[in-house]
């Protein structure tokens, strides 16, 4: 039995090693490996503030991401800090208690003026804030100013009429008007939530909360509108980028780009020069009755409320977090913007993208991915996808009915 | 000498059971040691996360709530509710029936023809040659052939002249069938070596005979070919049956950018429920079925099977 | 027709004269096949262009030509190797392989000695219980297991994943080995037990060696099984420390399509190494194990 013995030993050792190796170590989650550099910058400022070890750990893509997270809670093994996502995702998150309440560290943040109430707000629920702000971003029209040049473009668009108009000079120029990735397990609510919200934003709101139904009028208009854009040939074929969505943008495949200006870092490390070579508009709705709007996205870093119980010097590493240090680092490695006051904006086209809201004043918006129920958020973006590499009028229809009856049974039960 | 009575005398034997019995209950307490480590792993590892997959789902867990919520037959019936769970049935169907008639029916071929041609070895080995590659490996390899600018299409353009990019992953017509053709390219080697070990039992007799008396190929192959090889055939067909319902790697690695990825098959339904939806009940539900599916006919070919080797003997 | 089968000259002249139509027959069945085979080795012989093209050569040629040199494939296996941690996972994978097809075949093999060789109330039920094991579809375990790494801290640890390895691994090798050590003499230990050698010295140094054949089998059947598998990793431990090898692939081939299908390729190349290897150096015990796998 000696050696049977052995191997229980040595089984049993390797256990309780690994088992407190893992104890001693805090980790960081996130899914958002482009921005690698940054998020490790942050794991250090608040391991050296708070004393504890944080290590960065990345999972990829979303789809998974957001699964591990939901049986980390439900076995009960919450990471110490990890990224999320504000709105009706924040609120499902909250709801199960495992998120520490961060008032006393936004509270000392609003008092030496790093942050203001307004921002807190991205992150409350019930009044209360629960995340430290990562990254806040303006969606945003991308466009390659070459083409635009090249094209004859006066400037950018800002009605329907005149972006439709440019879209038709690049395609006549030999460019593809509009870069149309599926990838990720998100990225086709892109289009669809642009196109519904051009077409009424109220529209938009209510398809979040059970109101509007997904084949509604104003949805089968945004359908009507996406669907002549594809015969058109304004979008990238989805199938020529794969899972890599800027490809087709800075290869100078296509001209356009909407997306968040948090992407604007990954296209200046792709080798384009920001302000130079791409600059940004705000994507006007589809007439000009209809009020224009912009989305508002804001992603917070969750801190688990049993780990700061525990630790209680994790609060320091929370504070280092939110502060104007870690801020710049952020913005100096992946040109991110987590809104931080004093801090310096991480590049011209984050900084301009602030004077267009400024200066256009439009109705702030939260992400529809945010904002929707997080149980049939990953089917709904699914049945759009379908529409984005069958864009056919039989596909929208199947598209809408499918989405409708998703919708239908998530409110019906509840 | 010692008479047989006192060795025979009730005495003697209770005490020669009771000893019997203490080395049996001795050895068996040594051979408890001995099943211990396997015992323990696959209840611990696998038989308890049966059972507990049974008991979830039927309770509401999702996303983030409903583990201790009882929902009753609530995942079943959704299964017939929504859309998604009858094309990924009826997309397993075509898996299952498609794993195993193609492999067959070429790897038959090939190996009656292969049996009579010089090299024989050298095109054994080619043919096989897929077998030892990850199933990974050869989705990420076929990937790139399927693609709009990938190998099948570069070949198509090339023959008839005119640029062709159709994009065979992408559409819910063909995406099913390319998979299955790269299954069966992966699995026709181990299929062909298994057929050609079964012919080369059969005995040359009865074919001489037959042929002696004027028999045609065909009716060899029927009535005295077909018969005997009927026990490998089942094996084959019990093996690609099995992958058939589960195949997953493939699918997962080939078909990542479709959009419709759910409907694939089963295997691929459960996993995207589970782990993409975090719709854990739903997708344990989705697995239980699958489950039942799978023994079910493995228990059904497994009849057939002692049937057959019965008459054989 | 009348035909006397005892005529030996007239058998041997039947069986001469098939054998040559056989042979010109084969002559011409050899076009086909080789046309087919050419079509059946053609995706391997993308992979063999393709390992040595750079990304820009690659986007250049048409896929199926020649490259310029030998020289890209070593940039591409250093991208590889590098960008997805290749060689880390590779290090996992050879890990868990090593460790748990040992392990799985051990215990195995204990539990099948105990079944077999000593006297143990209820042997078939334990034999049952095991065999269970086999029947599922690997679908039904990865929820609950999860949920269970998740409760006790096992998800994403070197350890948690190898148990379930070993685990997997066990009722199949089992199946066989009962049935190679039931067919062992009983002699062989009951002569040893008589001169006094403990169990395990009777299972060790009797048993264990007249099966040694079937457990090079299963060794290597149950050492691919685990550094091919996708499934369990992608769920149970996809962290980049502990991550087996065919999920740095995937996650090549997922996220980082920009470098060019000739990285990934290379990484493919690369993550096959092994198990071909092992098949080329112990071909005779794969094809026995092939043939364990029927019965």
């Amino acid at each position: 039995m000696s050696l049977l013995r052995k191997i229980g030993a040595v089984g049993l050792a390797t256990a309780l090693t690994v088992g407190t190796a893992a104890a001693a170590d805090l980790a960081l989650y996130s899914d958002k490996t482009p921005w690698n550099a940054g998020m490790t910058g942050l794991a250090e400022a608040a391991s050296a503030a708070s004393g504890a070890t944080v290590k960065l750990q990345e999972i990829t893509p979303t789809d998974k991401y957001q699964a591990f997270m939901q049986t980390s809670i439900a076995g009960n093994n919450v990471p110490a800090f990890f990224t999320w996502w504000n709105g009706q995702q924040l609120n499902d998150l909250v709801a199960t208690g495992v998120a520490a309440d961060l008032t006393p560290y936004w509270e000392a943040a609003i008092a030496n003026g790093d942050f203001s109430a307004d921002q807190q707000a991205l992150v409350n629920v019930d009044g209360k804030p629960y995340g430290i702000l990562l990254n806040v971003a303006n969606w945003v029209m991308f466009y390659n100013k070459n083409h635009f040049e090249k094209a004859g473009i006066a400037g950018p668009p800002t009605n329907w009429a005149e972006f439709v108009e440019a879209c038709d000079k690049l395609k006549a120029a030999g460019f593809t008007p509009i870069n149309g990735p599926a990838s990720g397990g998100w990225m086709p609510f892109i289009w669809f939530s642009q196109l519904v919200l051009g077409t009424n934003p109220d529209s938009f709101v209510g398809l979040t909360d059970g109101s509007v139904a997904y084949d509604s009028p104003d949805v089968q208009n945004a359908f009507k509108v996406w669907g002549d854009m594809y015969a058109k040939g304004y979008f990238t074929n989805p199938q020529e980028s794969g899972q890599d969505d800027q490809k087709l943008f800075v290869d100078g495949t296509s001209s356009m780009f909407l997306v968040g200006d948090w992407h604007s870092g990954s296209f200046v490390e792709a080798g384009m020069k920001a302000g130079e070579d791409f600059g940004t508009f705000l994507m006007p709705a589809l007439s000009p009755d209809v009020q224009q709007s912009v989305i508002v996205e804001a992603s917070p870093i969750v801190v688990s409320k049993a780990a700061l119980e525990a630790n209680p010097d994790l609060g320091k590493g929370v504070q280092a977090m939110m502060g104007v240090d870690a801020a710049n680092i952020l913005g100096s490695t992946v040109q991110v913007y987590n809104g931080n006051l004093k801090a310096q904006a991480p590049n011209v086209i984050i900084e301009a993208n602030k004077e267009l809201v400024a200066n256009a004043k439009p109705r702030a918006l939260v992400r529809w991915w945010e904002a929707v129920p997080s149980q049939i958020q990953g089917d709904l973006v699914a049945a759009m996808g379908e529409f984005m590499f069958n864009p056919t009028p039989e596909q929208a229809t199947e598209s809408m009915s499918t989405m409708q009856s998703i919708n239908a049974d998530y409110w019906a039960s509840k | 000498m010692i008479p047989a009575s006192a060795i025979l005398s009730p005495e003697v034997l209770r005490e020669a059971r009771h000893r019997e019995r203490r080395v049996a209950w001795q050895q068996t307490r040594i051979a408890w040691l001995f099943i211990a480590p396997a015992v323990i792993m696959v209840t611990v590892f696998l038989l308890a996360p049966v059972v507990f997959n049974v008991v979830l789902s039927f309770t509401k867990w999702q996303k983030f709530t409903g583990l201790d919520q009882f929902a009753g037959f609530n995942n079943y019936a959704r299964l017939f509710r929504v859309p998604y769970f009858s094309e990924a049935l009826g997309n397993t169907a075509f898996w299952v029936v498609g794993a195993v008639i193609f492999p067959l029916a070429v790897g038959l071929g090939l190996a009656l023809l292969l049996r009579n041609i010089p090299f024989q070895e050298t095109f054994k080995s080619l043919y096989f040659l897929p077998r030892v590659l990850a199933p990974t490996a050869v989705g990420a390899i076929w990937y790139y052939v399927y693609t709009p600018h990938g190998v099948l299409n570069s070949v198509i353009s090339g023959v008839t002249g005119s640029p062709f990019d159709f994009g065979w992953l992408y559409s819910s017509d063909t995406v099913t069938g390319s998979v299955i053709v790269t299954f069966v390219w992966q699995t026709l080697g181990i299929t062909m070596v298994l057929l050609l070990l079964g012919l080369a039992a059969i005995p040359r007799d009865p074919i001489e005979a037959a042929r002696v008396d004027g028999a045609s190929s065909g009716q060899i192959f029927r009535h005295i070919i077909w018969p005997l090889l009927l026990p490998t055939v089942l094996v084959v067909t019990i093996l690609n049956v099995a992958a058939g319902f589960t195949t997953f790697d493939l699918l997962w690695v080939m078909a990542g950018d479709y959009p419709g990825k759910r409907t694939l098959s089963l295997a691929v339904y459960m996993y995207y429920e589970s782990f993409s939806n975090g719709a854990w009940a739903y997708g344990s539900a989705v697995a239980v079925v699958l489950g039942a599916m799978v023994i079910t006919v493995s228990a059904l070919l497994a009849v057939v099977q002692s049937r057959v080797s019965k008459n054989i003997r | 027709m009348a035909v006397d089968i005892t005529d030996r000259q007239f058998i041997a002249d039947l069986i001469e004269k098939e054998r040559r139509a056989q042979r010109s027959g084969g002559r011409w069945l050899v076009v086909p096949i080789l046309a087919m085979t050419i079509a059946y080795l053609t995706p391997l012989y993308y992979l063999f262009v393709t390992v040595f093209k750079t990304s820009e050569e690659y986007a250049r040629k048409g896929v199926l030509e020649l490259p310029d040199s030998f020289a890209p494939i070593i940039d591409n296996a250093v991208q590889a190797w590098t960008i997805a941690h290749l060689g880390e996972a590779a290090m996992n994978s050879f890990s868990y392989a090593l460790v748990g097809a040992v392990l799985a075949v051990a215990f195995a093999a204990a539990a099948a000695y105990g079944m077999t060789r000593l006297n143990l109330l209820g042997a078939n039920g334990w034999f049952m219980l095991i065999f269970t094991g086999t029947l599922f579809p690997f679908q039904m375990y990865l929820v609950p297991l999860l949920f269970g790494y998740q409760r006790v801290g096992l998800v994403n640890t070197w350890f948690g994943m190898l148990l379930v390895y070993v685990a997997i691994c066990i009722p199949f090798p089992l199946l066989v080995l009962r049935n190679s050590f039931s067919s062992i003499t009983r002699e062989v230990d009951e002569a040893a037990r008589i001169e006094g050698a403990s169990e395990w010295r009777v299972f060790i140094s009797m048993i264990v060696p007249n099966a040694v054949g079937p457990m090079i089998a299963l060794f290597l059947l149950q050492f691919t099984f685990i550094w091919n598998d996708l499934l369990f990793s992608s769920i149970l431990a996809n962290g980049i420390e502990v991550r087996s090898v065919m999920v740095a692939l995937q996650s090549l081939q997922g996220t980082y399509s920009a470098l060019g299908p000739n990285v990934v390729i290379t990484a493919t190349l690369i993550s096959s190494i092994p198990t071909v290897l092992l098949f080329i150096a112990l071909r005779k015990y794969f094809m026995a194990g092939l043939q364990l796998g029927t019965k």
